[in-house]
Formats: structure tokens, sequence, C-alpha cells
């Protein structure tokens, strides 16, 4: 199907005409472009947009002038905890299958309670090969792996970087309050 | 020995002696801030914060940044020349700074008789504040300002790299060009002072109005060749980072590197303050008693140099705001600038000024009018003049695939082989063929 | 002489043997510059063997793969939603345009449609994601000509693209937001969606496009460097098959939106008689460095256009499509609430069984912001494809710069590389 031509803009460079051709008046209109912004932004005016972020962080921010949408952010992974404080996961292997980066590690066991079957001796999430795309908390059948709004998470070593079951735990309560279930 | 020292101890010298000690020293000091100020300035523009996290607002940001420079690897490409390699520094931060000794930053001061142990009396009377009183003084600024390009050619000689090369070579193309109508333009104004000593310069400025009223194109004509002399945006082609990774100084590192850094800002210094001088009245302001030549005061003598630092700091601002408003100009067309449109305006502003200066009208509003004229001449037949399509035509090139010599047979098969008629790939040493 | 073309003890450079030397003209004073793979100006790893007389470029070789990183390979071991996470990756400058595309070629070969709600969405997002690509590429234009200031006021707006991106998908920069059928999910809140797009395309993208365009587009010193830089007829631009914003600067009448319509583009495409979005093609005839960044200027604010007729017009109903035919996940209230949606939600995750993918193979493209981006899948019945090649425009837009750059100066090198807007991740894939 040709284009037809009323959904056509013709696009033409027209040529410069005399005042243009002296550079000045270009330039001198270009002076006052960038002295508006020097005077609005100056000592964070207005249209400053940069965040000096340890001081400023995006989750004090409201959700329409930039700042984080905690419920649909995709940063660090939590284990939940059922209401008696037990893991929730069921060891379903669904998230370590879906990881586009491979970077679950779960090992199964029977489980301790009597309302499952299994349960995760082990389970580790590889914080560096993470890509955070969230299929994980997508695939979980039972609400179980979850993202969290946080995000700036420091290690010192790979080996740091390696998140066991207890760590992953411990984030799921340091995070209840921002995010709950 | 008090006879001795009293003989040649001068009041001019020892004022010159402390001139030169405090304007060195606050004008390095000065050159770091200038950096920093730049960075906020380009921050503000473009609506970012710049440096704040190295004292309150980044005033300790140049310390840090000078420290770090210090502590680098002193870093040395394989096949430099060391010589050449190490002096480009030096020699491209002395013109820089020797240029500072002429100006008068703080008129004439009328000394008072002071007696010094050992020494003895030493008499008053008129001194310049100034590092040299040197008569010929805007001559001399001619002379060693020009003397800056060397560091910038042998550095990018030296550091055995192609990008650094290309940057000395357009260094010293951009110098021969600009050095005329940078001279063409102060000639326009000595030739209406009568007077090369820069305190002359002042009075006249001071009796008869700033030459920027009566010589406005000129002006415009000498910030523009300033820039393009200190290889400040828009002709920053000779470290140009977009296209040369940063042309003369890329194989530089640790303090050699800050060397071209501080030599570009103290260059700015140098140039904003002929500036003044030449046109904007130097320590002058019109209504303020004491910024006149009369005033002799050590007050007085103070609060012009101060005035005097507070229009090159402008002048410096000014000159930013010039480098994060507009693209750069392609090299080619800075030639161009030069050969097509500055040189012969300026030597049109030459003549036409002598002619003034014959008939006696000098007064500021009468150059004014010449001026105006000029322009309304430019403005009239720019229209007029041929045109060349010639800048950014594809030129022919002998062995290019896709802009070929007329007549060479092209293909673009498996590595586009040029070929000639018979299909037969020219050998590596061939001679061009041309039917 | 060190810096020519002959061999010395400096340059261990042997011109019989060194494929890129053969058959050049040694006029014994040119060089040879090579330009990348580290340099400023090529934005990312690009390398061109640049053969210089002077400051001219009489030969310049592309050189590709200094990014090469398996992505199409990854296609074949990544299962269709996932495969999403890799092609959000490749053009990471409108990574949601991406993501649209890739869906669209596996919901073509899939036969899958979507619903009302996910085809206004993502014609949205598909837009957004054009003024995404071509505000950097305007801004870099200014940039390797030495406007900075043009480039970071270009910038700022897309700070507000990827907050749009982070409200609606949870990541800044890597959205990976649409699958099979629809999208990740539903919008979280539909009224804030609306009201962060309408302050984008009416506050922070009006002010961004006056204040770039004031400081280049009528500065003659702009205008020198640009135009006649890097010419491409009419002819030569069908031959070296370029598409998008190259193609329509030299006169070529080409978008998929018009020529192949998709999502909102294509009429009836509610299924219930509704009209396609009305927006004008951007054609210029010169076919220079100038005439593209025009031609972005021009498609940003038809994309604003688009926008605006769909922003207030998003239709109620599901986001997602969910058949029984086992090809799209189904919503989590259908897991939890009936076997039937546990059952298939498991099925299409798990390896031994997963995806009904049909037999079939199928190219699906989508116009965006660079040119004509597509997807060539072969799926065998297994959860994978078992070959996806991409049509990625970088590529093809790439082969045409020797074309262009020689007979200009070095200094023009990187006013036509910044008007192709290469991605090198796209490029070498």
């Amino acid at each position: 199907m040709a284009i037809r031509d009323e959904d056509i803009v013709s696009i033409e460079a027209p040529p410069l005409n005399a005042m243009e051709n002296l550079y000045i008046p270009e330039i001198v209109k270009g002076f006052g472009i960038t002295l508006r912004h020097l005077a609005t932004s100056w000592n964070k005016g207005k249209t400053t947009r940069a965040l000096e972020y340890p001081e400023e962080r995006r989750e004090n921010i409201p959700v329409e002038k930039g700042g984080q949408y905690a419920p649909n952010f995709r940063g660090v992974h939590r284990l939940n905890r059922d209401a008696a404080g037990r893991v929730k996961c069921v060891a379903c292997m669904m998230c370590p299958t879906i990881c586009p980066a491979n970077c679950i590690h779960i090992t199964a066991a029977d489980s301790p309670w009597d309302d499952r079957e299994k349960y995760p001796k082990k389970f580790e999430i590889d914080e560096l090969r993470c890509i955070f795309c969230g299929m994980c908390e997508e695939a979980c059948p039972v609400d179980a792996i979850e993202l969290t709004p946080e995000y700036d998470i420091t290690g010192l070593s790979r080996q740091e970087m390696i998140f066991d079951k207890e760590k992953l735990l411990s984030i799921y309560d340091a995070t209840i309050e921002k995010k709950p279930m | 020995m008090s006879e001795f020292l009293s003989s040649f101890l001068t009041g001019q010298l020892i004022v010159s002696v402390t001139v030169i000690l405090v304007i060195l020293h606050v004008n390095l000091i000065g050159v770091a801030y200038l950096i920093l100020l730049e960075r906020k300035l380009s921050a503000w523009i473009q609506d970012r914060v710049g440096p704040n996290r190295c004292g309150k607002w980044g005033l300790l940001q140049p310390l840090a940044d000078g420290l770090k420079l210090l502590l680098k690897e002193d870093y040395k490409p394989k096949g430099a020349d060391f010589f050449l390699f190490t002096l480009a520094p030096m020699l491209i931060i002395i013109p820089a700074l020797i240029g500072w000794v002429v100006i008068p930053w703080g008129g004439v001061w009328d000394m008072p008789e002071i007696t010094l142990p050992l020494v003895g009396t030493i008499a008053g009377g008129p001194v310049t504040v100034a590092g040299a009183d040197v008569n010929v003084g805007v001559i001399f600024l001619i002379a060693v300002a020009s003397l800056g390009v060397y560091g910038v050619t042998l550095g990018g000689w030296a550091s055995n790299n192609k990008y650094s090369f290309f940057g000395g070579l357009r260094a010293t193309a951009g110098m021969i060009s600009y050095e005329i109508p940078l001279s063409a333009s102060i000639l326009a104004v000595l030739l209406l002072s009568g007077a090369v000593q820069p305190q002359r310069l002042i009075e006249q400025q001071v009796a008869g109005g700033w030459y920027v009223l009566s010589q406005p194109l000129a002006a415009i004509l000498f910030f523009v060749c300033i820039l393009a002399e200190a290889n400040r945006a828009p002709f920053d082609n000779a470290e140009a980072e977009q296209e040369l990774v940063g042309g003369y100084h890329t194989e530089y590192s640790s303090m050699r590197f800050g060397m071209f850094l501080l030599a570009e800002y103290a260059h700015l210094i140098t140039s904003s303050a002929f500036l003044m001088l030449l046109f904007f009245g130097g320590y002058h302001l019109p209504l303020i008693p004491w910024l006149s030549p009369e005033a002799t005061g050590i007050g007085a003598a103070l609060l012009k140099v101060t005035v005097f630092f507070g229009k090159v700091l402008l002048t410096i601002a000014f000159m930013m705001l010039v480098r994060w408003t507009i693209p750069r100009v392609r090299w080619d067309q800075v030639m161009k600038l030069a050969w097509n449109a500055l040189i012969p305006l300026s030597i049109a502003l030459i003549v036409l000024t002598a002619v003034m200066v014959f008939m006696e009208w000098t007064a500021w509003w009468q150059m004014l009018a010449m001026n105006a004229v000029v322009l309304g001449v430019v403005f009239a037949i720019q229209p007029l003049l041929p045109k060349s399509d010639l800048q950014n035509r594809r030129v022919p090139m002998a062995g290019s695939r896709f802009s070929p010599l007329p007549g060479e047979v092209v293909r673009t098969g498996a590595m586009g082989a040029a070929k000639d008629e018979s299909g037969v790939a020219r050998g590596s040493r061939g001679v061009v063929s041309m039917s | 002489m060190p810096y020519t073309l002959k061999p010395s003890n400096a340059f261990d450079i042997d011109i019989e043997t060194t494929e890129y030397l053969k058959d050049h003209v040694d006029t014994g004073d040119r060089w040879v510059l090579n330009f990348g793979p580290q340099h400023p100006a090529t934005h990312t790893t690009l390398r061109l063997i640049l053969e210089l007389d002077g400051e001219r470029v009489a030969r310049c070789t592309p050189h590709i793969g200094y990014l090469h990183s398996g992505f199409e390979k990854l296609g074949e071991h990544l299962d269709y939603n996932q495969y999403v996470t890799i092609v959000s990756r490749m053009n990471y400058l409108s990574p949601i345009a991406n993501d649209i595309c890739w869906h669209h070629a596996v919901e073509k070969v899939f036969g899958v449609g979507l619903t009302p709600r996910c085809i206004v969405v993502r014609t949205i997002m598909a837009e957004i994601a054009r003024i995404q690509d071509h505000l950097l590429c305007v801004g870099a234009a200014a940039l390797d000509l030495g406007a900075i200031t043009g480039f970071l006021y270009s910038f700022n707006p897309r700070e507000k693209i990827y907050d749009i991106c982070d409200f609606i998908s949870g990541q800044r920069f890597h959205p990976d937001w649409t699958r099979v059928g629809g999208a990740m999910a539903d919008l979280p809140d539909e009224e804030v969606f609306r009201r962060m797009v309408k302050d984008f395309i009416h506050n922070d993208l009006p002010h961004a496009l006056k204040d770039l365009e004031g400081l280049v587009l009528r500065n003659k010193i702009f205008y020198d460097r640009t135009v006649g830089i890097g010419v491409m007829t009419r002819e030569e631009a069908i031959g070296w098959s370029l598409s998008g914003p190259l193609a329509r600067a030299s006169g070529v009448r080409r978008d998929l939106r018009k020529d192949e319509p998709y999502l909102c583009y294509a009429d009836n495409w509610d299924g219930q008689g509704a009209e396609a979005v009305q927006f004008k093609v951007p054609v210029a005839e010169a076919g220079d460095v100038y005439a593209r960044f025009q031609v972005r200027i021009e498609e940003i604010r038809q994309a604003v256009g688009i926008i605006e007729q769909l922003i207030d017009r998003i239709p109620g109903g599901p986001m997602n499509v969910f058949t029984d035919s086992k090809t799209t996940k189904p919503p989590k209230s259908e897991v939890y609430g009936s076997i039937e949606g546990l059952i298939q939600h498991f099925e299409l995750i798990m390896t031994n069984r997963g995806w009904e993918a049909p037999i079939a193979e199928g190219y699906g493209a989508n116009e965006t912001a660079n040119g004509e981006l597509g997807y060539y899948v072969v799926a065998d019945g297994s959860p994978r494809a078992w070959r996806v090649k991409t049509r990625p425009p970088s590529f093809i837009n790439y082969a045409v710069v020797s074309k262009m750059l020689e007979g200009h100066m070095l200094p023009d090198v990187v006013a036509v590389l910044g008007s192709i807007n290469i991605v090198a991740a796209e490029l070498d894939r």
C-alpha cells in the first residue's frame, strides 16, 4: 500500500537568509536560550533535572514527578513468609525454569511441615547475574518470590552477592513496610 | 652597599616585582577556579548541578583535580620524541604567563617616599602598577601571545599519534590565519590612539570614550580572533573531542596535561585582559572618580586592580557562554571565515580608520557612523558575493570506491576493489589510471 | 615518514597481506587512521579504517563485530517470553520498541490477536519509544558537532520517558514489558499513566525541542556543517535498502506504519471498525545530514500527534488475551482460581511441556525509530524458536557509511555517524 500524497509532509531546508548568514543574530538567539536555562537552573532552580542521589532518593518523590512506584518496581528479590513466619516457597522450581539468566538455584527437600510436601532447603539467587526482569515473580504460583523496591545493594565480593535463603527472608522483613504483600 | 642597592632599587622595580609575584600566584589559583567556574556555568546552562561534593559548592574541587593530576601516572607513548614531548607543555604555558607582565592592572600609583633598612631612602613618584611599564606593550603582547602555538604543534608532533598530529596541524593553520585579522583589528585601534603604551591607551579611552564605541567591528573581530587563538570553542579544532579524541593533548597525562589545561585558561586571562585594555577602557568605569587616571592614591590603585579583574572575569564568563552555546566550526570553514570574511573586513576597517584619522573625524560618534556604514555595506553586498558550493561537496579521490576520480570504474563487490576497465585489480603500488 | 602508509619499523603493516589495504592507491602521502573502536564519536564500539589524504577521506572501511554478544543465538535457547529480555538489549535507545516488535512477530506466527486495550497501550509505548530514540539521535547530532548543550536539552525529556517505563513495568531502562498476547501486567494506574504521558508531551518535550532547534537549526555553523554532507539520492537509498529516517530523508516514501499497517496504524484495529490513527510521514528530498535531522524532528512531532489521539481513548477490558491454546500466559486470578489456569500456567513454564507453538515460520516487522526492525521466527512446535533472525536497521544502515563518507573530510565523519544513529549492540547482535 503506497503512501498517499496527503499523508506526506514535505521537508525542505530553506537557504539561510541574509541575517542568518551573518552568524551573529542566531548566535545571540542561542545565548538567549542558554542564559534562560542558566537563570532558571541556577542553584538548583526549577529546570534542574539532576537528582542528588544519596540525599535525594526516588522513593521520596511523587510518582508523577519521577519518583519510584513501589508496588511495581523491580529491585532486589525477597522470599515471602507466610502467616506462621515460615518461608512461603514450595520448591516447585518454576522460577529457576523461567529465569532467562539462570540465576536462581533451589535445592528442594521434604517439608518438615504438614501443609506442603516440599520446601527449599537451599534457595540462592545470584544478584550479579540477575537481570531483574521480574519473570520469577510472574511464574511463582504461590507468591513466594517477589521483587522489592530496594535497589542499592552493595557487596565486596561476588560470593557476598549470592543471596541465600536467610538473606532473602531478611529482605522480606526489611521491606514488608514498603511493599505489603 | 646601600648606595649600590638604592642605585637600582627604584620604586618602579619594587612595585613591579610585587605585582609580578602577586599576579602570578593570584592568577594561577584563579585559573584553577576558572575551571570550576566553567564546570559550574556549563552545568547550570545544561540544567545540571555541577561539582558540589568537594567542599561547599564544590569549592575544593580545583584542589582535588590538581592533586589528581599530580598523582596520575606520567605516561609517555612508545615512539614519542621525549625531548619535545616534555618541552611542549612548558612552551605552551610560558607565553601565556609572561603576557600578563605588560598589562597595567592598577594604572599609575603616586608612590610616597619610603625608607628601608640597609637600603636607605627610595624616592617616591608615579609608578605604574604593572609587571613592567613597557612602552611598546601592545606589540609585546602580540609577539608573546603568538608563541603559544608552538607548544600545541610540538605536543602534537612529539606524541607519535595521528590524532595529536592532526591537532597540531590544525592549530598551526589556524594560527597563521588568525594572526592577520587579530593584528589588523589592533591596528585599527592603534591608528586611532596613536600610542602603543598600554597606560596611554587607557588614558585616551577615558578622555574620548571607550574604543568599543568608536570601533565596535574591530572589537568583534578581535574577540573572534582571540577565541581562535586560544583554541576555544567554536574554534577548538585543535583538540576537537568528537573528531580528534583530544587533539594535541591526546597522549598527555598527569601534570603535563595539567600544564595544557592551565595554559588554556591562562591564555584566556591574557586575551581577555588585552580585550579590556584595547576596547573597554582597562580599569576605567565611567562616573567613578577613583577609576580615572588622575586618581593616583594607593586606594585608587587597588580599586583599579579589582575592577580590571572583574572585567576580565566577565569576559571569560562570556567566552564560556559562547563555548556552551554554539557548535564547532569545521576546520576548513574556520580558515574560510578568516580569509573570506575577517581579513577583508579588517583591512577595510584599517583603511577607513586611516581616512577618518586623516580627516580628523575621530570623535566616537563619527567612528561609530563609519562602522555602521561598513556593516551596512557588508549586509548589502553579502548576497551578491559568489557562493561556492565547493565546501561540502564530495571531492573525487584516487582509489576511492564511492567518490572516484572521473573515468575510474567503481566496483562495490567483495572488498570493493577499484579495478580498471579490463577488470584487473590495480596493484597496491599501481599508478592511478585515468581515461 | 612515520605516518604514511609505507611500512616502516614503527608500523608493522604489510600492505600485500592486510585485507583492507589491498588495492589501495598509494599516492605516497596517505595515512591510515584507525577511527575507533574506542573513540568519543563512535558512541559505541564501531571501527572505521580511514585512508586519509590530508583530512579528506579517500577510502573508508567499516569493521563490525566488536560488540557481538550472541543475541540471535540466544533466541534459540530462550522461550518466546524470555527472549524479550534479550531483544530489549539490542537497541537500548528505545528498548520498548524492540519488545513490541519481537512479540508482534511472534504473535503473527502464533496467530494470536490482541485485546484493544493492549493494542492502544502498545501503540502509545511504540510512539514514546520513537520519540526516545529520535531525541537521542538529534541530540547526538548536535553533540558530535560540538554543541554539547543541545544534547543535554534533548536528554532531559528522555528522563521522563524512563519514568513512564519505570511506572508501567518496574524498570527504567529495560522494561521487558511485552508478553505473548499482551504485556507483563496491566497499567498499574491508568489515570496516573495518562497524566504522566500528557505531562511529557505537553510540557517537557515541546520545550526541549524548541530549545534544541533554537540552538542549532538555523545556526549557520550547524547548517554549513550538515547541508550537503553524506548525500544519498533516492535511487541509492533504495539500492542500499535503507529504511526509516535515512530513506525518508532521501525521498523514499516508505513507512511500514502506512505500507503494512499494524497495531493502531491499521484500520479496524479493535475489530469494531475503529479508524487508523492519523499522522503524516515526513519526507525530504535532500538526503543529507541536515535533512535527516529535520525528518527526525518532524517525526517526533507526528508521534506526539498520534499519542494525543490515543491517550484519552484507552479502551477498558483486559490487557492480556487468555486463550486455551496454550500460547499465552493466564492471568494470576485464573492461576489461583481455577485448576485449568494453574495447569496452563505450569505447562507454559515447564521445560518438558511448555508452549504449543505452531510449526510455522514468519516475519514480522515494525517501523521503529531507526527504520525497519524485523524478526524472522521459525517455530518448530517446541517452546523455543528454532531460529530467530533479526533484521536490525542499524546493520543495514551502517553498510552505507563508507559510501556516505568517501570524499568528505574527517570532521564530517562524526556528523555522518551521528546522523545514521547506529547502535552497535543491535548491529553486531
